[in-house]
Order: C-alpha cells, then sequence, then structure tokens
C-alpha cells in the first residue's frame, strides 16, 4: 500500500521531484568537492610556484658555493683578516708599524699601548702611541702611508715638535688600530650570497699585494675540536 | 479529395502524451547535468593527485638540494665573513681621516716663510700651530688662505688667532687654532 502511494505521489509529481534530486545531487557535489578542491587547487597552486622558486634559488646557490675554489677562498679571507682582524693584533702590529715608519724616513723610537678599547664607527680600537723622530717634510707621508697600510688604522691625535733642525723632528703619534669581531650570523640555507664585486676583487688584490706585510690570520668556522675525543 | 485529419483519441490521452514527453525533456537535461557535474568533479579530484605528486617530486629535490646547500656551509660563512671585513675595509682604506685631512691641509696653506714650532693635531681634527714668521705678510697671506673657502677646501670652521706677538728680533710668533667642519 505504501509502496503504491509513493508510486502514485511520484508519477503525479515526477516533473518537480526529478529536477530536485538532480539539483540537490549537483549542489552537494559542488559544496562538497568541487568547490573546495577547486580552492586547494587554487592554493596549492601558488605553494607549487614557490616550491619551484626556491628550488631554482637553492639549485643556483649549490652550483655557486660548489664552484668556490677553497683554498683561494681562504687565502683570501686571510687576506682581509691580517688587514681588519677579528681580535688584537699586538705583535704584527708592532712588526709593520716599525716597516711602515722606516718607509716614510722617520726613526721609530717607542711605541707604547695605550689603556682600554675604544670605538670608530662599527670597529673596536686600541690605541698605540708612537714616539718617532724623522723629517718635517716626511710628516704627511708618515701620516699617509700610515692610514694607507695593509692593516687598517686611523690617526686620533698627533704632536709634533720642530727643533733648531727642521730634519729631526720630534712626532708623539696616537693611532687607533682597528679590529671587529666575526659576525655572528653567518645566513641560512635560504638567504642569499653576498656577491664580490669588482671594486671587491681590486681591493683584494691590494691587499693579496700587500700580504707579505702582515700575517694572515686563520679562523675555524666550522665545529672544532677532536673528530673523536676518544683517540 | 483533401486529407482530412481526425484526432479520435481522447483529450486525456494528448494530456498525458505531452506532459511525458516534456518528462523525458527534463530527465535529459537533468542526466545531463549531472553527467557534466561528475565530469568536472573527477577533473578536479585527478588534477589534484598530479598536482599532489608533483608537490612531492619537488619537494624531494629541494631535500636534496639543501644538503648540497648544507654542506657547503663553511664556504658560505667564509664567504659572508669576507664580504663583511671587505665592506668595512673599504670605508677606510684610501680614505683619509679627518686627523690627516686638516694635518695635510694647514700644512699646505702654510706660506714658505712661516716656520712652525708645534703642530698638533686634535682627536676631533682641531689644529693647534705654533709658529714664527720674519713677516708680517706672511700672517696675513696664512689668514687669508685658511679663511677662504677656495683655499680651505671648505673644510674650516673658524680660526682663532690664541696669541700674536713680534719680539725685538722683528720675528712674529704667532699661534693659532683651526676647527674643522663637522
Amino acid at each position: 500500500m505504501k509502496k503504491d502511494t509513493i508510486n502514485k505521489f511520484y508519477s503525479a509529481y515526477k516533473l518537480y521531484i526529478f529536477p530536485a534530486i538532480i539539483i540537490l545531487s549537483g549542489l552537494i557535489l559542488i559544496i562538497f568537492i568541487i568547490y573546495p578542491q577547486a580552492n586547494k587547487f587554487i592554493a596549492d597552486q601558488k605553494v607549487e610556484q614557490e616550491l619551484l622558486k626556491k628550488s631554482s634559488f637553492l639549485e643556483d646557490k649549490a652550483k655557486i658555493l660548489e664552484s668556490y675554489d677553497q683554498n683561494d677562498l681562504r687565502v683570501n679571507v686571510g687576506h682581509a683578516l691580517a688587514a681588519y682582524p677579528t681580535e688584537r693584533d699586538f705583535s704584527n702590529v708592532f712588526g709593520l708599524l716599525q716597516n711602515l715608519t722606516s718607509q716614510s724616513g722617520y726613526s721609530l723610537i717607542a711605541i707604547t699601548l695605550g689603556g682600554g678599547s675604544g670605538k670608530s664607527g662599527d670597529s673596536q680600537t686600541f690605541l698605540l702611541k708612537l714616539e718617532v723622530i724623522g723629517s718635517l717634510s716626511s710628516t704627511k707621508n708618515l701620516i699617509s702611508t700610515l692610514e694607507d697600510s695593509p692593516r687598517i688604522m686611523r690617526m686620533n691625535s698627533m704632536e709634533t715638535t720642530v727643533g733648531i733642525d727642521p730634519n729631526l723632528v720630534s712626532t708623539f703619534l696616537n693611532l687607533d688600530v682597528l679590529y671587529s669581531s666575526i659576525p655572528e650570523v653567518f645566513g641560512s640555507i635560504d638567504s642569499p650570497l653576498p656577491e664580490l664585486s669588482q671594486k671587491d676583487e681590486e681591493l683584494l688584490a691590494r691587499l693579496a699585494k700587500a700580504a707579505p706585510q702582515t700575517q694572515p690570520q686563520t679562523i675555524q668556522l666550522g665545529p672544532r675540536g677532536k673528530a673523536n675525543p676518544f683517540e | 479529395m483533401a486529407n482530412i485529419a481526425i484526432d479520435l483519441l481522447p483529450k486525456e490521452f494528448r494530456v498525458e502524451e505531452i506532459k511525458r514527453a516534456k518528462f523525458v525533456k527534463v530527465q535529459i537535461i537533468g542526466l545531463g547535468v549531472i553527467l557534466f557535474i561528475i565530469f568536472v568533479s573527477s577533473l578536479i579530484v585527478a588534477l589534484r593527485i598530479l598536482q599532489s605528486q608533483r608537490i612531492a617530486q619537488i619537494n624531494a629535490k629541494l631535500t636534496l638540494l639543501e644538503k648540497r646547500v648544507t654542506d657547503q656551509k663553511e664556504t658560505q660563512s667564509a664567504l659572508v665573513l669576507l664580504k663583511n671585513r671587505l665592506n668595512a675595509i673599504a670605508n677606510y682604506l684610501g680614505v683619509p681621516s679627518k686627523q690627516a685631512q686638516m694635518h695635510k691641509l694647514v700644512e699646505g696653506l702654510l706660506p714658505s716663510s712661516v716656520s712652525m714650532n708645534t703642530i698638533s693635531v686634535g682627536r676631533g681634527g682641531e689644529i693647534l700651530i705654533l709658529g714664527t714668521t720674519p713677516s708680517g705678510d706672511s700672517v696675513d697671506e696664512l689668514l687669508n688662505n685658511l679663511i677662504t673657502k677656495d683655499s680651505n677646501e671648505d673644510k674650516v670652521q673658524s680660526v682663532s688667532m690664541e696669541s700674536l706677538s713680534r719680539g725685538k728680533d722683528g720675528i712674529f710668533r704667532i699661534n693659532f687654532k683651526v676647527l674643522p667642519k663637522k
């Protein structure tokens, strides 16, 4: 009986029931499958593009890193650190100052280490007090030789006293010798590599040329200690 | 004789036929719509599966690349350190300090007849000179050189004559201070 009623009802209203079922099914498919999947597809397209971009970036970065000659790089870092080291390098600077003063026609009488440390911009400094004797006309040359030396230093202050003989002036020169600790952050996997410009290459060549005058400083960047501590 | 069409079927039958024909149309359209929607759903699901596979492949490649870059960590560190140092060195090498510049400037502006007894350069680049000269004109020339923009390269803030005297021997003794521009 019930079945007959349903059949009769369906037959009477099938023109409305059938489209309603079609529309309902279509809506269910659209709401639960098409719409969320389409949204996820669009979102994942962006993710895919970013992953491709990252992949391309890392591939280029890996190629560039692998193309560097480790020895050359180590030598260049050594030269740069010799010019601008990570810590105070008294013995290196003392030897260098003797050479530079004699190159400028001056005689180095005494070097005294000043107390404490200072700052010059982003750099740290230690003070050296020089007592030199030479010609008055060579004072300018002395200052520029010191400031252009392969070891970075700046004139702090100076006092020159001229005696009877202008070829024998006594000069007290205070020098700020610069140094700076190594950077704390060396970049992550995703960070771009620094590029060495033409000016950087020229500077490196200049430092390399002056290298015999300074002692390169080596610095270990990776893990330290024994590979096997039990040996 | 013209054909005469007489419909002997009852009216209700005709109405039933029209309804049936309408329903068939509705069925065809409905099935067409639902099949289309099913097709679109299948297409989107298939695209999603392919996309997921592609993303998995890219992720696998990324893992390998990250390992390659990590293996070169020391090289990267060396490069960062090198660039850091070169940037700092470039700021100083070949760039004279203010003290050196002022010393060079003032020494260059001294007339030849002025003899220096003492020259001091302070931390801020201030210059203090004690000198002597037999000529008053030289004193004028010196001061003129120091205060004129053309000759002092616009680096001098002020010149103060601390003392000026003339001895019985006719020699001028001068003590002056030059302050640099900031």
